[in-house]
């Protein structure tokens, strides 16, 4: 039996709920599409009602903002990333955007970053759990690096308060399990192949938890044979030069995700050591097409080895 | 909302900007920061809202399933060298057609429901009483089985419900059900609970379970006497099982039951021998207490896409009847949803105190000649072919269905003691099984 | 006989409990159940069989047979 897809496009990437069948199905994905929508609203940068905007327009203001329970949470959590990874996983880090414009084909100039990376840091900010302040004007709080992620989880989590036993939720290719299949088997995931489009690089049999991906492949510049991704140092203001490609699988997604996000923030070699530390199954793809990880994964192609794998990438 | 005290975050915060980090290749840094974090982002991501509720781990069904089963058992007619000719009766046993039929059916979010019933059929003559064999000198056998006549045909009713409530860590279930025969009726009750730890490693279950049973023995039985033209036996049993995750193929389980049976607890259909010539009504003692610990294994050999089921039991009770069972199962995978499991079965048990083929002169309160109280050992063996077919004839059904023949022979040979006087009666049989499921 | 049961049953649960300890049990996550999920890892595969077997052995054996749950008995000789 097959389940039942309600596709949707949601937080700038097309989503799926998946739930097989039963008499409330579409009262359930209803009520999931709804939620993600309410997420997005409440944390995006282009919404001037949001509580990201509201933030936002008070920096600079000795006062700050008072959030609430959802809002602060995230923001411990903000917390955590960013001393668990040493300072790379970093919410402030979005204004750094403003230098990078991926469309433009042009590298930024070194006084074109310096003034932002001023503004850059977490450690800057005053966050006391109730009441945040960025005290320097320009300063940003960008939910966007995780808030995919925690919907994720949180949206399979309604659909199990709701009722629902079997099904998955996918915001992007970022997917935590309602349930298994409707027979007790694994799901299987795939996960996007960083330099062919609309291709898996793998699939994974996922029982129950959830996976995330980060890759380097959603917004970067060709210049000079050289790629710059979009994920930035954010001591540096500059592109990581790190893995091409990560996706952890953990219980919760917004774990997994920013797994992924902090091991894409280092260099390769430490990105793979810290992945393998972790202890949570991962597969991770470096810059020369070679895979590594932990993950149990089919290749998506049968003639798919390493060396065809490597001969797609972009050498330095 | 209180006010957190943030101030070891704060403090790295300020303590280290970012731009003190080595580029360098220390592995072994991010490597020990990698251990570290998983469990402070994990314990940060059950702190998000709706993010604690654990995955339910049991669920109950959500599709509603069938299955019927038909079986065919045939005992071994009794040998003519172990049968007592003169006595009358007849050297044909037990034959039964048993039907079995399951509903499982999800009636909400938490709960779902299982309705069991069973129907026999059944005929064939039963042992009586066991008498000395005059030509034990040439036989070398000591004792011969009197059998009853063929008994008129027999049905048995059986119907069982249970409900099962599902919680975030487990299952509480209730239970209830009768049965019912030409002589005999019984209704019982129960409740269990399940619980498992461990990210489900380790499930912890106990059940209790209450039954009443009352007997009004038809012809050919023996009046004991008593003023009630019922017999009533009660039964209380508890049992409980701790299940281990061992390692990703190997499950390990432990279980343990107690049963304490009260009243009237003997064979009204059956006597024993004293002296030369009488016969005393089968008589055993008003209350039985029975424990069983048990081990089950179950662990996947991945490079034969098989697996194997080792179970294995102790019994002892208070009529000292101790009781030793292995068994083994081989589960083979074939054509990815064919499976074919040959299985072997290995039992011993001693004698009940009160138990003797025939008695001496002086009778005794308490007696039985019955087989099944005498020392004995089996060995079964049986081969089962199970398929399960998805998705066929069109989506939405799935099917089970099975096919299995066992064969299993008791004899005092077989058993762990030495047995110098087997029961004459000890009893074999094949069985022939069919199931049929679907799911839809 | 009481007390050498009592030993018996004494002997049996410790040489269990070591079984489970010393077999040095690993933490199985979530994800890693694929193999434990197959329906022939089951601790009870068929219970419609079992539940058969169950009454041909309570009829047959005098022993107590384990993994029984509710149900009555019947008169079966």
């Amino acid at each position: 039996m097959a389940p039942r897809r309600f596709p949707f496009r949601a937080m700038g990437a097309p989503c799926q709920i998946q739930l097989f069948e039963t008499p409330d199905v579409e009262r359930i994905a209803r009520a999931a599409i709804d939620e993600v929508a309410r997420l997005e609203s409440k944390y995006s940068r282009y919404r001037d009602d949001s509580v990201t905007s509201l933030i936002n327009r008070s920096a600079g203001r000795s006062g700050g903002v008072a959030v609430d329970a959802e809002t602060a949470a995230l923001l411990d959590y903000a917390a955590i990333g960013h001393r668990e990874s040493g300072g790379r996983f970093d919410v402030t880090s979005g204004v750094l955007r403003r230098a990078w414009d991926f469309r433009s084909g042009r590298l930024p100039s070194q006084d074109e970053i310096a003034p932002l990376l001023e503004r850059v840091g977490w450690h800057r900010v005053h966050w006391d759990g109730e009441r945040i302040v960025l005290p320097l004007a320009g300063m940003e709080i960008d939910f966007g690096g995780y808030v995919k992620e925690y919907a994720v989880d949180r949206v399979a989590g309604l659909c199990r308060e709701l009722g629902a036993r079997h099904g998955l939720v996918d915001l992007g290719g970022d997917v935590a399990l309602v349930g298994p299949q409707s027979d007790g088997s694994a799901w299987r995931v795939g996960i996007r192949h960083p330099r062919i489009s609309r291709t898996a690089l793998a699939w994974i049999p996922l029982p129950s938890g959830a996976i995330a991906t980060s890759g380097d492949y959603e917004r970067f510049m060709l210049i000079d044979g050289r790629r710059y991704g979009h994920i930035l140092d954010p001591a540096t203001g500059w592109p990581v030069e790190g893995l091409v490609s990560a996706s952890v699988v953990a219980p919760h997604c917004v774990v997994a995700g920013t797994a992924t996000t902090i091991a894409m923030l280092l260099p390769e070699d430490e990105g793979r050591a810290w992945l393998e530390a972790l202890g949570l199954p991962y597969l991770c793809v470096d810059r020369k097409g070679g895979c590594h990880g932990n993950l149990v994964a089919t290749p998506a192609s049968v003639g798919s080895t390493a060396e065809s794998l490597a001969s797609q990438f972009v050498h330095r | 909302m209180k006010k957190r005290d943030n101030t070891e975050l704060r403090r790295f915060e300020k303590a280290s900007p970012p731009n003190t980090r080595e580029a360098s290749a220390e592995g072994d840094v991010w490597a020990s920061a990698g251990a570290r974090a998983l469990g402070a982002l994990a314990s940060g991501a059950l702190a998000l809202p709706g993010l604690a509720l654990p995955a339910r781990a049991d669920s109950p069904v959500q599709e509603t399933t069938a299955r019927g089963a038909f079986s065919y058992y045939k005992e071994d007619n009794l040998s003519p060298s172990d049968f007592d000719n003169t006595s009358g009766g007849s050297r044909e046993r037990y034959s039964i057609f048993a039907y079995q039929f399951n509903l499982l059916t999800p009636l909400t979010s938490r709960i779902d429901a299982s309705f069991d019933m069973a129907f026999e059929t059944m005929s064939g003559a039963s042992p009586w009483w066991v008498v000395p064999d005059p030509d034990v000198a040439t036989t070398g056998q000591a004792f011969l089985q009197v059998m009853s006549g063929a008994t008129i045909f027999d049905q048995r009713f059986d119907g069982q419900i249970t409900v099962n409530h599902y919680f975030d860590r487990g299952r509480a279930s209730l239970t209830g059900g009768a049965s019912s025969e030409k002589d005999y009726l019984s209704g019982n009750i129960g409740g269990s609970v399940e619980r498992n730890y461990n990210d489900r490693n380790t499930t912890h279950s106990l059940g209790l379970g209450y039954s009443w049973d009352t007997i009004t023995p038809t012809d050919g039985a023996t009046n004991h006497g008593r003023t009630l033209p019922e017999y009533l036996k009660n039964v209380f049993t508890l049992d409980t099982a701790l299940s281990q995750v061992i390692t990703r193929s190997t499950l390990f389980e432990f279980a343990f039951a107690y049963k304490r049976s009260t009243g009237f607890l003997s064979d009204p259909y059956k006597r024993y021998l004293v002296g030369t010539g009488t016969t005393l009504p089968d008589s055993r003692p008003d209350t039985r207490n029975q424990i069983t610990l048990a081990g089950r294994l179950r662990q996947h050999i991945a490079p034969l896409n098989a697996s194997v089921h080792l179970d294995a039991a102790y019994h002892w009770d208070d009529w000292e009847v101790n009781g030793f069972s292995a068994e083994l199962g081989w589960y083979q995978t074939v054509f990815e949803v064919v499976r074919i499991i040959p299985n072997f079965r290995y039992y011993s048990q001693s004698q009940a105190f009160f138990y003797g083929p025939i008695f001496q002169s002086s009778s005794p309160v308490i007696g039985t000649s019955d087989y099944r109280l005498s020392p004995f050992g089996a060995i079964s063996y049986g081969l089962r072919a199970e398929a399960d077919l998805v998705d066929w004839p069109a989506r939405g059904f799935d099917w089970f269905a099975s096919a299995s023949y066992d064969r299993y022979m008791s004899s005092g040979d077989y058993a762990l003691q030495t047995v110098e006087n087997p029961n004459p009666g000890l009893v074999s049989y094949n069985l022939f099984s069919v199931q049929l499921g679907g799911r839809f | 006989m009481r007390r050498t049961m009592i030993v018996h049953i004494a002997c049996v649960m410790t040489l269990a409990a070591l079984l489970i300890g010393a077999s040095g049990c690993a933490v199985v996550k979530p994800w890693e159940r694929d193999t434990l999920a197959r329906k022939d890892m089951a601790l009870d595969s068929d219970p419609m069989r079992a539940t058969l077997q169950n009454h041909i052995r309570f009829s047959k054996e005098a022993s107590l047979p384990v993994g029984g749950g509710g149900g009555g008995g019947c008169g079966c000789n």
